[in-house]
């Protein structure tokens, strides 16, 4: 299965594979196993060591005698390690590195833009910050225009192949 | 003294000002906007009045809602904090008008001693040493050139009513010249309406030290000692401290004494600090801040004179009753910024939602900071959340307590520059002492960061690990389970 899991805020994406009593994670470009003991709480070895993990209610967990509010954003079950290569080239959707508002655009559809180029310009804590294609391709939509106040999750540009 | 303030800002300064307006017994307005709603100043004010929408141009930067607010709440005085209207003279004078003191010098000291060119005017007629340059503005990039030439590059072209790195440049060659000269005057004009430009030589190694002065509208003046604040990014302070640790009490005395004389000549009174570059022994006067500072707390700690306490007092025509001789330093107190951003992506601004908060706290620990949990860092304002400091008899005490409070700290949620503040607390070089503005740069910080917080992110994926898979194999519920509980829209409360 592939989760989002996010401990304080910060977001982890994983990969798990269960094979009997071991589950094999995939995380940050590593394939980890982990091998689980106990009812609760776990002793769960990882990278050489044991963690102590309890669960004492569904938002939060103690992972090595510290306390950590934890969710689970996302959530597909099947799928297995190695079969989740980012889409070739980079995305074709552009989202805000941070929340902002829009400052300038640089492109316009229909532009047929480069790797790296600069779409638009976000201003977040009074510092301009550029926005670049992560893909060459063509300007397919533009979402956004200069003023408008965006989250972390919004669509910017899409792009398509030229 | 003043019945009723307006905090005419926001986030941690407001917080400060208001807990100074609390111990004197003022009562106190804040002003919000829409983004700070649920802010702690608003919570912290006897009253609290909405400015406008979020940006700080609908909002925090109208100074006729301010002064609206202020009349309509029946505040005396307006405290501006630090930014926004705090360095604006045409601020000052419509306080005045409106019949509101605003706390802080009057509008031409700020004028003579806050613009850059007539400040270096000043300072080169009284005597108080600059860096080589021109004596006032220069008309064109010809002009600039030709100091250039006279004083030898690298040279730093400077708008006068610059700020923040805005409209600033280092010019290495002739030939680079006209178009820096161009690009600084082109942004100084666009960010502050004012394009005058001068020239100073470029000093490639010092040490930022600043001098606090304090006075009264009699004319009183004393300094409080120097703080020193070298430890920067892109022309932004990071780390502060007082005393230096660069200076002997020779110099100190020294450079109070330059500083009181400018603050004096300029008719300067209330709170305000003076920039010097202290470079092979030399000090250059830099520029006058004509309000509090974001550092000011080190020299509260290292004093034990309460600074805000003082801009209250003074500006409800109290006497300055602190002599310079009663002024005395004990320890040193370093302060760090932690600052929503990422210092692993240039520093890029990271504001978001507080999900974990626990300040430090302990002997000879004090946080500034307007952070709550369930709160959200707003992104239309600057990215600093909070100031951690730390007191110790020592340098390396104060230092090694402000590493271990920066280690008992929790805040999450959003990237911060927390970590690294704890390896620059731990640097050899910076607990000896040897400081210059390069010094992220001439000792690798960031690259010994990047490959810290990589080992850290390791670590962190390891315990991520271990709880997803403790999940995937508990009996009940599971994880596909808690998904659905996690993101199930909340219930609507009406």
């Amino acid at each position: 299965m592939h989760i989002v899991l996010e401990l304080d805020g910060e977001p982890f994406e994983l990969w798990l594979v269960r094979e009997g009593a071991e589950v094999r994670v995939e995380v940050g470009g590593r394939t980890l196993d982990a091998r689980v003991q106990g009812p609760g709480p776990f002793d769960v070895q990882v990278g050489g060591r044991t963690h102590r993990v309890e669960v004492p209610d569904a938002t939060h967990a103690v992972v090595d005698g510290e306390r950590v509010g934890f969710r689970i954003p996302s959530f597909a079950p099947g799928g297995a390690p190695g079969q989740h290569d980012e889409e070739e080239g980079g995305s074709k959707v552009v989202k805000p590195p941070m929340p902002g508002r829009i400052a300038a655009l640089k492109v316009r559809e229909g532009d047929t833009v480069q790797k790296g180029q600069i779409l638009l310009v976000l201003e977040a804590m009074k510092m301009q910050n550029e926005v670049a294609a992560p893909r060459s391709g063509k300007v397919a939509r533009i979402h956004v225009k200069p003023g408008d106040v965006v989250e972390s999750g919004s669509v910017l540009v899409e792009l398509e192949d030229a | 003294m003043l019945r009723k303030v307006l905090v005419a800002n926001r986030g941690e300064i407001a917080v400060r000002v208001l807990r100074a307006c609390r111990e004197l017994g003022v009562r106190s307005v804040a002003v919000f906007s829409d983004a700070d709603r649920d802010a702690m100043h608003v919570r912290l004010a006897g009253e609290a009045v909405r400015l406008g929408p979020a940006p700080s141009g609908e909002s925090y930067l109208r100074q006729d809602k301010v002064l609206e607010a202020a009349q309509r709440t029946g505040a005396e005085a307006v405290h501006p904090g630090y930014g926004f209207l705090s360095e604006n003279a045409g601020f000052a004078r419509a306080c005045a008008k409106a019949g509101v003191t605003f706390i802080g010098p009057s509008p031409e000291a700020m004028e003579q001693l806050g613009d850059k060119v007539r400040a270096r005017q000043l300072a080169i007629r009284e005597g108080v040493p600059v860096a080589a340059g021109s004596e006032g503005a220069v008309k064109d990039s010809a002009e600039a050139a030709r100091v250039a030439e006279r004083i030898g590059f690298p040279v730093m072209l400077k708008a006068a009513g610059g700020g923040g790195g805005m409209g600033l440049r280092v010019a290495r060659t002739a030939q680079e010249l006209p178009r820096l000269f161009e690009d600084a005057r082109a942004q100084a004009e666009q960010a502050f309406g004012n394009g005058a430009m001068f020239v100073e030589k470029f000093l490639e190694r010092p040490r930022h030290i600043e001098v606090q002065v304090l006075g009264d509208a009699k004319g009183h003046l004393i300094h409080l000692g120097e703080r020193e604040c070298s430890i920067q990014r892109r022309h932004q302070k990071l780390l502060e401290e007082a005393p230096s640790a660069g200076l002997d009490a020779k110099q100190r005395e020294m450079v109070g004494a330059l500083a009181v004389k400018l603050a004096q000549v300029g008719k300067y009174s209330n709170a305000g600090t003076m920039e010097f570059l202290l470079q092979d022994g030399k000090f250059h006067f830099n520029e006058m801040n004509t309000r509090l500072q974001v550092e000011h707390p080190v020299t509260e700690m290292v004093t034990g004179v309460d600074l805000v306490q003082w801009q209250l007092r003074i500006a409800s025509g109290e006497e300055l009753t602190l002599r310079q001789e009663q002024v005395h330093w004990n320890g040193h107190a370093i302060e760090v910024r932690i600052n929503a951003e990422d210092p692993l992506h240039d520093f890029r601004p990271s504001p978001g939602p507080v999900r974990r908060w626990v300040p430090p706290s302990g002997p000879g620990v004090r946080v500034d900071s307007a952070l709550a949990e369930g709160w959200t860092v707003p992104s239309h304002y600057d990215s600093l959340v909070a100031k951690v400091i730390a007191w110790g008899p020592t340098r390396r005490e104060a230092a090694q307590r402000l590493h271990g409070a920066l280690g008992e700290m929790r805040l999450s949620g959003f990237p911060t520059n927390a970590a690294l503040h704890r390896l620059l607390l731990q640097d050899a070089h910076f607990l000896e002492g040897d400081l210059s503005t390069r010094f992220l740069d001439e000792h690798n910080v960031m690259e010994r960061f990047a490959q810290q917080a990589q080992q850290e992110r390791a670590q962190a994926e390891e315990r991520a690990a271990a709880l997803a898979a403790a999940l995937a194999l508990a009996p009940q519920g599971g994880i596909g389970t808690l998904h659905e509980r996690h993101t199930r829209p909340p219930r609507r409360e009406e």
